[in-house]
């Protein structure tokens, strides 16, 4: 069940991703997040590694609170500790 | 990154732009490596946290570089949409990759033949991190050497007069610069034009 939403979830979120791309390119200029910014290398390639960056600091901020609780925790700790993983993301 | 954040601004005038990032992005994969170790080696704190202490301070040196070359790159009047759409890009990128991670994760321990192997799982998920600091490291090394605007300014300065005022002040407040200006009288190809 719960795989199920995450699947839909993804989905939903893949194709509002695209549309939005669609929407942006054929407004051009007028908008709301003029693409056109992405034309310059250096913006791009500064962006990219914002993107990365932010990215593998999350990641490792969820992976490793996992794996202490999960691999290294006592069982009776496991599911406080993944709610308090969840409030704290 | 507390500790640190206030050298950024000094480290990037001294290093420039391109090799504090890609300097940070390689110690973040450096201080990410031992997780794999840690996985499959079992828990020691001291492993822990030591590599976590140099993981943090390299992170902390990509952000504020690749911050600055970004703005530094366009126009004026452009600023507030490279605000927005930097923001935008950037918040991106944690829900991905963590979602990303967190799959390769659940797909793993699901594919583990019993739960005592778990730790099998964490190490290929750490494995699967130090991948995208590998990315990220490479995303850093395409970055411009100096801020785009300043080197545009010292380009133009040492060209009309290679030892004007502003070439000299230059010198003075950066050896970087100096470097760069002593290259670029010397050599045609400067390492920022296209």
């Amino acid at each position: 069940m719960g795989e199920r939403i995450g699947q839909v979830t993804l989905a939903l979120s893949v194709a509002l991703l695209a549309m939005f791309f669609k929407v942006a390119i054929r407004k051009g200029d007028r908008a709301l997040v003029d693409l056109q910014l992405f034309k310059g290398k250096i913006f791009t390639t500064a962006t990219v590694t914002q993107f990365m960056s932010n990215g593998v600091s999350f990641a490792g901020q969820m992976l490793i609170p996992i794996y202490l609780i999960d691999a290294c925790g006592p069982p009776q700790v496991r599911p406080a500790g993944y709610w308090l993983l969840l409030a704290w993301e | 990154m507390i500790c640190s954040y206030p050298w950024m601004g000094a480290l990037t005038q001294r290093f420039g732009i391109r090799n504090l990032s890609a300097g940070g992005a390689f110690l973040a994969l450096a201080g990410t490596l031992p997780l794999v170790w840690l996985a499959s080696h079992g828990l020691s704190v001291a492993v822990l946290a030591r590599p976590l202490f140099v993981r943090g301070i390299g992170l902390s040196a990509v952000g504020i570089p690749s911050i600055s070359a970004a703005y530094a790159s366009v126009n004026k009047r452009d600023l507030p949409m490279a605000t927005t759409s930097l923001n935008i890009v950037q918040r991106l990128g944690g829900p991905t990759m963590t979602t990303l991670c967190a799959t390769f994760l659940g797909w793993r321990l699901s594919a583990a033949p019993s739960p005592a192997v778990t730790s099998d799982a964490f190490a290929e998920a750490f494995g699967l991190l130090c991948f995208l600091h590998v990315l990220l490291f490479l995303a850093t090394l395409r970055l411009p050497w100096l801020v785009p605007d300043a080197a545009e300014m010292l380009l133009t300065s040492s060209a009309v007069e290679a030892d004007g005022p502003f070439t000299r002040s230059a010198r003075q407040a950066s050896p970087l610069i100096s470097e760069m200006a002593a290259r670029s009288s010397t050599r045609s190809r400067w390492p920022l034009t296209k």
